[in-house]
């Protein structure tokens, strides 16, 4: 398959003193596989700053020396830098992991797969736990603290309010608002809830630890390479974050396939904690993050700026397994506090 | 450019590259390489050096990416020492030029000039380039009134009556704005369509190697010339110039008058054209004056 280059990647490229012999669109906006006599590539025109671009490769440099084999440091220009901030925007270049896509997993899915993934999550917190607090440029931003967590989760809940106020003025509401509306007053309930006890702990313990965190490691962002190891993809949303972050979310990720089950959690938590034990406040702090109903919040605001092509049916799927996971993932939760603080 | 084989043994030390063959090349080397064609420079002024390893890097920093930049030693530097010189590597670029027959050209060639003014621009207070400025006045003459001659006698009577007089009158118009001479940042005496290299539809600046500096608008003055000289003395190709220009950076009206005054003077001068046809082309170079005066008149007028 060959494709003519874009300029702009083309001039790209030649910061790399790479000469393509292919580029290759990948699904999804702005990543291209570029194949070249040097080896094969990926470019992604990234939405991120050119300071949270430095910040990654950084973290990510670090993270290589340790010898963090899971996350690809950026592969710097001819100049040194780690990647080409030009006005058509931000790019960075990894080396290509050949490996099976995310949704290749469901037929050949190794069951051991989120153990895996666990493992070098709890890594790459552990080693980054010092490096940050050693580098005071990346203190004041990109350091999500408590207070600006209760924030976040502020705007979400007053969202949902309005979003609330609004459906129940519709005189005809469409089928995911009809199902929003029938369960809108327990979730502003679980929101309010998490929030307070959020404000709790934080009352008590005042502020995170914080580590490198990748932000968004679910599926679409994991590889795993012809030797079957791990790979973390996509860190344009990594900051310095507790390392209950991660964790939260990939728990509210894939948890949901063994229906919330105790044990699983359980060896899950273990897995993690073997290389890098949480503080019982951390514990604490995870049972919190899993009571805030994130997912569902999301798909409303996704719901909101849907497309007019977009199904109505998908959003009302997704919207009722969401709300039936929460009572699970809120007996989860419980279960966690009890268990674990 | 002649070099001992442990000169060109420490060039292919310095870098990390696989070369293949080599030639002299303008007035240093053309390697080609396992990374592809590089141009090796010799230059003769540390000063003038880091001034244009500065801009270069400032430039690319701000987003204009398509600038040749020097290529980092393996000791991560710009360039390195070797006997008299500092040897410095960059990319070599081969494309097509600045076609003279296109408005669309010398627009994207004023653009780009306004961008790098503005780049110079941002670094004059930067504390490494002030101390450069100081160093280069002291040891330069940059008041570019003092550098070319007036004409000589036998030339004179090329010349009309009125030379002297205008020349008083250029002189004038400069120390009118004598303040923001003070002002200015230093820029290159020259620039023109050969400053740029068409590649992939992307414009690369590339050149200024051991550059003479000079304050800034003479370059502006220069590409201004030379547009005008190259188009068949077309005016709306200045225009078309001028517009690129301030798509990236406004002209204060004492800058203008600044560049006009360096545009009568080089005319009068004889710098603009060839000396020998001046006679002929001086009806030409006065209306190129008279336009900038007038748009300068018209700019006075309406706030842009």
């Amino acid at each position: 398959m060959m494709n003519a280059p874009h300029p702009y990647e083309e001039y790209v490229l030649r910061e790399y003193d790479l000469v393509p012999r292919t580029i290759i669109p990948l699904p999804g906006k702005n990543v291209w596989k570029v194949v070249t006599p040097f080896g094969h590539f990926l470019l992604k025109k990234s939405h991120a700053s050119s300071e949270q671009l430095q910040f990654v490769a950084e973290h990510l440099q670090v993270l290589a020396r340790k010898g963090f084999s899971a996350a690809l440091p950026f592969v710097p220009t001819k100049y040194g830098e780690a990647f080409v901030s030009s006005e058509s925007g931000l790019y960075y270049l990894v080396p290509w992991v050949e490996g099976p896509l995310s949704r290749d997993w469901q037929e050949n899915e190794s069951l051991d797969w989120h153990e895996k993934v666990l493992e070098k999550m709890a890594q790459m917190h552990y080693l980054t736990l010092r490096f940050w607090s050693r580098n005071h440029k990346f203190h004041q931003w990109n350091r999500v603290t408590g207070q600006k967590l209760i924030r976040r989760w502020e705007k979400r809940l007053d969202m949902v309010k309005k979003y609330n106020e609004e459906v129940k003025k519709s005189a005809y509401p469409s089928p995911f608002e009809t199902a929003f509306k029938a369960n809108a007053s327990s979730i502003v309930e679980m929101g309010k809830t998490a929030i307070a006890q959020l404000r709790e702990w934080l009352d008590r313990k005042k502020q995170f630890r914080h580590v490198f965190c990748h932000g968004r490691l679910h599926r679409e962002n994991i590889l795993f390479n012809q030797r079957g190891q791990v790979v973390f993809i996509d860190f344009d949303h990594a900051n310095l974050d507790t390392p209950v972050r991660d964790l939260a979310l990939f728990f509210r990720r894939h948890m949901n396939r063994f229906d919330w089950h105790f044990e699983v959690g359980d060896d899950w938590m273990e897995i993690y904690q073997t290389i890098f034990p949480l503080t019982e406040q951390e514990r604490r702090l995870m049972s919190v993050y899993l009571l805030y109903p994130e997912r569902i919040m999301k798909l409303i605001q996704q719901y909101q700026n849907r497309d007019r092509d977009s199904s109505e049916i998908f959003f009302v799927r997704q919207f009722e397994k969401q709300v039936n996971q929460c009572l699970l993932i809120r007996q989860f939760a419980y279960h966690f506090i009890r268990h674990y603080t | 450019m002649n070099l001992s084989r442990t000169q060109a043994g420490q060039i292919l030390q310095a870098y990390d590259w696989k070369v293949y063959r080599g030639r002299p090349h303008q007035n240093g080397i053309l390697l080609e390489t396992n990374k592809g064609k590089k141009q090796i420079n010799f230059w003769h002024d540390r000063v003038t050096f880091t001034w244009s390893y500065m801009w270069r890097e400032e430039l690319a920093r701000s987003g204009y990416r398509t600038v040749e930049r020097f290529l980092p030693t393996r000791n991560n530097r710009p360039g390195f020492v070797m006997d008299q010189w500092i040897v410095a590597a960059t990319d070599y670029y081969s494309g097509i030029s600045v076609d003279h027959r296109k408005h669309r050209d010398h627009y994207v060639l004023g653009k780009v000039l306004g961008r790098l003014h503005k780049t110079l621009e941002k670094l004059k207070n930067h504390r490494t380039m002030k101390r450069i400025e100081s160093v280069w006045k002291k040891n330069n003459t940059f008041e570019i009134f003092d550098v070319r001659p007036l004409p000589q006698p036998e030339n004179k009577h090329n010349f009309t009556s009125g030379v002297e007089a205008r020349i008083k009158k250029s002189l004038e118009l400069s120390s009118k704005v004598h303040l923001l001479r003070k002002h200015l940042p230093l820029s290159h005496a020259g620039f023109s369509g050969d400053n740029l290299i068409r590649i992939s539809r992307q414009w690369y600046l590339t050149g200024f190697h051991n550059p003479s500096l000079k304050l800034l608008h003479h370059d502006t003055s220069h590409a201004i010339s030379h547009i005008y000289q190259n188009s068949e003395w077309n005016l709306d190709h200045v225009a078309a110039f001028i517009k690129g220009y301030r798509t990236e950076r406004q002209l204060s009206r004492e800058e203008w008058i600044y560049m006009l005054s360096i545009l009568i003077y080089r005319g009068e001068t004889g710098e603009l054209g060839d000396s020998g046809t001046l006679n002929d082309q001086k009806d030409k170079w006065d209306r190129l004056v008279r336009w900038i005066a007038g748009y300068l008149e018209r700019e006075s007028e309406v706030p842009s």
